[in-house]
């Protein structure tokens, strides 16, 4: 839109492209007019005198005829184009008459932060209702209203326009979220509404009532989106910002609540880590957190300080008894929480399992167990004596190569091929299928592995299961017989990133002799270990859902004697639990996700129900997916605490906690923000200001119905002049 | 038989089918022949004889000079009189003015095409019939003179100053009748044929110059039809001729102003002439010739008639 300023008043048009077209298509009479001068016909004429004489009597009056025909033509065919650009004359220090209709776009912050209480019982989102409604009364009676809500991307805007008592009673119904805000999106909306081109926007204003959070308005991509989209608007239409909280909130929250541990079984310790962040000016004291698990305590923390504006965390180990799902709530004890209750507590969905079944494949089994190659593979899971087998994390089962095709895939957590040399081309789909699915796949080198092979089915192949390309067997240059050692790679890995501190360890004095040196892919590959030649030792890759390592020794004694060595246990125990893949961090989950869980086969018939925190149930759906796998979806989730999903004997325990970032209480100032629009934005800090709800351009007036009727009324003497400055003067005259 | 041939003629009375025909002597021929024979009951006989009237048949008259056809109505016998012309002088004055080149689109040919083939065309219906014919061109001023006779090499003569074609000069008319009226020694019928472009007034001086010398004069007011219905229209660059200037202008809107212009001209040279006892006739050059013809007999009847109410007053 463009505008003219014109005294106090400015004329502008709401399509300003086809204004634009309308002053072009004014020169199109002048251009004929021109044309037609240069196109004359010439005549040689006898009676010129009288032609002469003719004309010194018409010239006066030819003149002022065809000049004001052609401007009548020019204003005739530039009006009417005009027309359609939408031309409004606005008054910025409004007009008397009758107040022009207006849109009014309230942009309610409805995020997690505004329930932070300033004091007494009114919380941030009462104050924001409460200036908005002290502005309805200056409002004109036609106005539209328009309620947009910073949560669900805007999706709880009430997008229709409505009439101010509708929007009372909508103001009514509006509650405030545990979400966070998603300004983007809420501008956008905001932004789409003034689109509308019912009414100008000239005479629309979008207010944004919100407290201003600091870590929407000051987190530099968070920030820059919403400054963005708020630019926009303030270049179009009027915009408003209203602050509706005071500085001096101080607010502590649970902020974290994790497992350290990658694969939780019965029977084993598992780390749990509980983070405190203290929002105050002073430093938090005593502060305890309890650990629950369905109303049991199972852990307390107690942090003696936390800094103010920083953050304390502490671990501590459980151990569960049962496996499945277990839903854990960790609290602030008493009232340390502050100005926010909602992030007092956070949660947790730890999945406990029995055991991880593992499938070790055995190229070349030996006599006993540890003469074949995948022996010392099922010592390191399974530490204890043949006769305590199925105690431990996991449960390894050796099979040979042969034996591969009769074991359904899917019943193990884990699968390592240990020196496998050939595998038919299905079972190479298989293995491709299972990782694909969310699968992990250790392979160990060997001399029985055909590189040719490997490179052709496992690497050469979509997907690759294989994490790079492999070359001949070679044996280092290094020492007497020709060896090297591994060590770590830049940057270190999280798998053996407790080796990095410890230089004397075994993983670093491992003798090898052999291995296959390994190029890895291009493509989300990454380098663990690595020799001193520089080879990788160690590479590991994403595959679909899953994840695939290769080892590029063996994993007996005949290359190395690095499982020998005590650090092997750890590495291949890290390794396996790493390609697990956390069974279950999927249940733990933010304020406004889904909540996804996928569905066997099997189950597809049984009934699904998503029980909330508030005891009411979670509508969801199971979808097919494009590879054919079932997924229950439900949610988004709206409320933070414990989700119970449960399908025939199968119950889950979903953790869904609120957005840690709105817990800060922290504001920035809305001039700041206005002045981060460029200026353009204006702070209301007081609904008693003059015209404070009128909106600085609340008098604009389109002109479409005046230009057309000038239109009208010139397209009627039109012809009458045409008539007259031609050959219709005779009737004329003869009149 | 007699209407077909009439008919036949009367064609090349049509100035469109005229101007296909080259050759003024002939075209001039055509028209006269043309015009006689359309009129077909004429009374013509041979030359400079005009019929008169009928009275009684007398004895002795001679009975050849009977009309048998009043006889066939009457039973009485009716004698057809006739009266011999042998001294009317007849001068035609042409326009060779610029403006006479003008031809419109529409219009067979121009003014000065169309003079000289009327001016012919007088001229040879005047010698057929005894009368001394002398021609005058003029333009800016008086230029070829050619003295009445009624030589048989006369009407070659004539034919031959008209061939040439119109001059690049302006119209004068006044100086030339001034001139005119000057020359000619003894009562002349004069015809002009002219568009009469100029000054009316000083042309009324011109003319009543003539006639204060007891001229008979006939003005032959020559038009294109274009100007006298200026029906054009659309963006026009007029190129006056005679350096008149040009004008660039949008003709329907001066129409009704141009043609009241005309009206006024006309009107003002038409009365002016009548007030002298001046014959005008006006006509464009798409009017058939027997309008021009008609005129010119009408005026010798009428000087004949003059002549002979003149001779029974005075003995």
């Amino acid at each position: 839109m463009i505008a003219v300023p014109v005294l106090a008043q400015s004329f502008g048009f709401v399509q300003p492209a086809i204004a634009a077209a309308a002053g072009a298509a004014a020169l199109v009479p002048i251009v004929i007019h021109l044309l037609n001068r240069r196109r004359h016909r010439r005549v040689v004429w006898a009676a010129m005198a009288f032609l002469l004489a003719a004309t010194r009597q018409s010239r006066r009056r030819l003149f002022v005829e065809q000049w004001l025909l052609l401007a009548l033509r020019v204003a005739l065919i530039g009006l009417g184009v005009a027309a359609a650009g939408r031309p409004f004359l606005s008054s910025a220090g409004g007009v008397a008459g009758e107040r022009a209709r207006a849109r009014r776009v309230f942009v309610l912050d409805d995020s997690l932060s505004m329930q932070t209480r300033a004091g007494g019982d009114e919380t941030r989102f009462d104050a924001a209702l409460g200036r908005i409604r002290a502005l309805l009364p200056g409002f004109g009676e036609n106005d539209v209203f328009h309620l947009v809500t910073t949560s669900a991307g805007g999706g709880a805007a009430s997008r229709e326009g409505v009439g101010v008592l509708a929007f009372e009673d909508r103001l009514r119904q509006v509650r405030p979220t545990y979400l966070a805000a998603d300004w983007e999106a809420a501008l956008s909306s905001a932004w789409d509404l003034t689109a509308d081109a019912s009414i100008l926007k000239a005479n629309t204003t979008v207010y944004v009532v919100s407290d201003f959070a600091r870590a929407d308005w000051e987190a530099a991509e968070i920030g820059g989106q919403a400054l963005n989209e708020a630019r926009r608007l303030a270049g179009e239409v009027d915009l408003v910002l209203i602050p509706a909280a005071e500085r001096g909130s101080s607010n502590t929250a649970v902020c974290r609540l994790t497992s350290l541990t990658p694969l939780t079984a019965t029977g084993f310790p598992t780390r749990i880590e509980a983070e405190v962040v203290n929002y105050g000016v002073r430093a938090a004291r005593d502060v305890s957190v309890h650990v629950t698990d369905r109303e049991r305590r199972l852990l307390t923390f107690e942090f003696e300080s936390v800094p103010a504006g920083g953050s304390a965390s502490q671990d501590g180990f459980i151990t569960f008894h049962e496996a499945g799902t277990h839903g854990l709530r960790a609290e602030l004890a008493g009232a340390a929480g502050g100005a926010l209750a909602a992030d007092d507590q956070a949660f947790l969905s730890v999945e406990v399992i029995r055991q991880a079944p593992v499938l070790l494949v055995d190229g070349d089994p030996g006599v006993d167990r540890m003469d074949g190659h995948a022996g010392y593979v099922q010592k390191a899971l399974s530490p204890a004596d043949e006769s305590s087998v199925g105690s431990g994390v996991f449960d390894p089962k050796v099979v040979s190569d042969s034996e591969l095709p009769a074991e359904s895939l899917r019943d193990y957590a884990v699968i390592v091929l240990c020196n496998v040399g050939r595998l038919p081309e299905r079972e190479w789909r298989r293995l491709a299928e299972y990782v694909g699915a969310g699968g992990g796949l250790l392979v160990f080198a060997g001399d029985q592995v055909s590189v040719e092979h490997y490179n052709r089915h496992g690497a050469g192949t979509e997907p690759a299961i294989l994490p790079g390309t492999l070359g001949d067997a070679v044996r280092p240059a290094g020492g007497e017989e020709g060896w090297t050692t591994m060590t770590l790679a830049e940057p270190v890995h999280p798998l053996v990133a407790e080796f990095a501190s410890l230089r004397d360890s075994g993983l670093f004095s491992a003798r090898v002799e052999r291995y296959l040196p390994i190029v890895p892919a291009a493509d989300g590959s990454r380098v663990v270990l690595k020799y001193l030649t520089g080879d990788p030792a160690l590479v590991i890759q994403s595959v679909g859902r899953g994840t695939s390592a290769m080892f590029t020794t063996s994993a007996n004694m005949e290359w190395t004697n690095f499982p020998a060595k005590g650090d092997f246990v750890s590495v291949v125990v890290e390794a396996v639990s790493m390609l697990c893949g956390r069974p279950g961090s999927h249940r733990t989950v933010e304020t406004g996700s889904s909540i996804v869980e996928p569905i066997e086969p099997q189950d597809v018939d049984l009934p699904v129900r998503l029980i909330a925190p508030s005891g009411g149930t979670l509508a969801g759906s199971v979808a097919q997916g494009a590879d054919g796998s079932l997924t229950f979806r439900a949610g988004p989730a709206a409320d933070p605490g414990i989700y119970r999903f449960q399908s025939g004997e199968r119950s889950l325990d979903f953790a869904v906690n609120v957005p840690a970032r709105e817990s800060d209480p922290g504001v920035t100032e809305a001039a700041v923000v206005a002045e981060r629009t460029g200026g353009l934005a204006r702070v209301l800090e007081d609904e008693a200001e003059s015209g404070a709800g009128q909106g600085r351009t609340a008098q604009a007036t389109e002109l479409n119905l005046t230009v057309l009727l000038i239109v009208l009324g010139l397209l009627l003497v039109e012809p009458i002049l045409a008539g007259a400055a031609s050959g219709g003067r005779d009737g004329a005259a003869s009149g | 038989m007699t209407t077909e041939t009439g008919a036949g003629y009367r064609k090349f009375l049509d100035p469109t089918v005229l101007s296909r025909i080259g050759g003024l002597e002939l075209r001039a021929r055509l028209i006269v022949e043309g015009y006689f024979t359309g009129l077909h009951h004429s009374p013509y006989r041979g030359l400079s004889v005009e019929y008169a009237d009928h009275r009684q048949y007398v004895q002795g008259d001679d009975i050849r000079h009977i009309d048998w056809k009043v006889f066939g109505r009457t039973d009485k016998y009716y004698i057809k009189e006739y009266e011999q012309e042998t001294n009317l002088t007849c001068l035609l004055v042409v326009d060779t003015s610029e403006s006479m080149s003008f031809r419109s689109a529409s219009s067979p040919w121009s003014k000065h095409e169309y003079a000289t083939s009327l001016a012919a065309s007088l001229a040879y219906l005047s010698l057929q019939q005894g009368d001394a014919v002398g021609l005058a061109l003029f333009d800016a001023g008086l230029g070829e003179f050619v003295r009445p006779s009624n030589a048989s090499t006369q009407w070659k003569t004539v034919i031959q100053e008209l061939e040439g074609k119109a001059k690049g000069a302006k119209t004068s008319l006044a100086a030339v009748l001034d001139d005119l009226a000057e020359r000619l020694p003894r009562r002349t019928l004069v015809f002009i044929v002219s568009d009469f472009l100029d000054d009316v007034a000083s042309t009324l001086r011109g003319l009543r110059h003539l006639r204060y010398r007891r001229h008979e004069v006939v003005a032959c007011h020559l038009w294109d039809r274009a100007e006298l219905t200026f029906d054009l229209s659309g963006p026009t660059m007029f190129e006056g001729l005679e350096g008149t200037g040009r004008l660039l202008t949008e003709p329907r809107t001066l129409r009704e102003r141009y043609l009241a212009e005309v009206e006024r001209f006309r009107s003002q040279l038409q009365s002016g002439c009548s007030r002298m006892m001046i014959d005008y006739v006006s006509f464009d050059t798409s009017t058939a010739m027997d309008v021009a013809l008609s005129a010119y007999l009408a005026s010798r009847a009428t000087r004949m008639r003059r002549r002979t109410a003149r001779g029974m007053t005075g003995g």
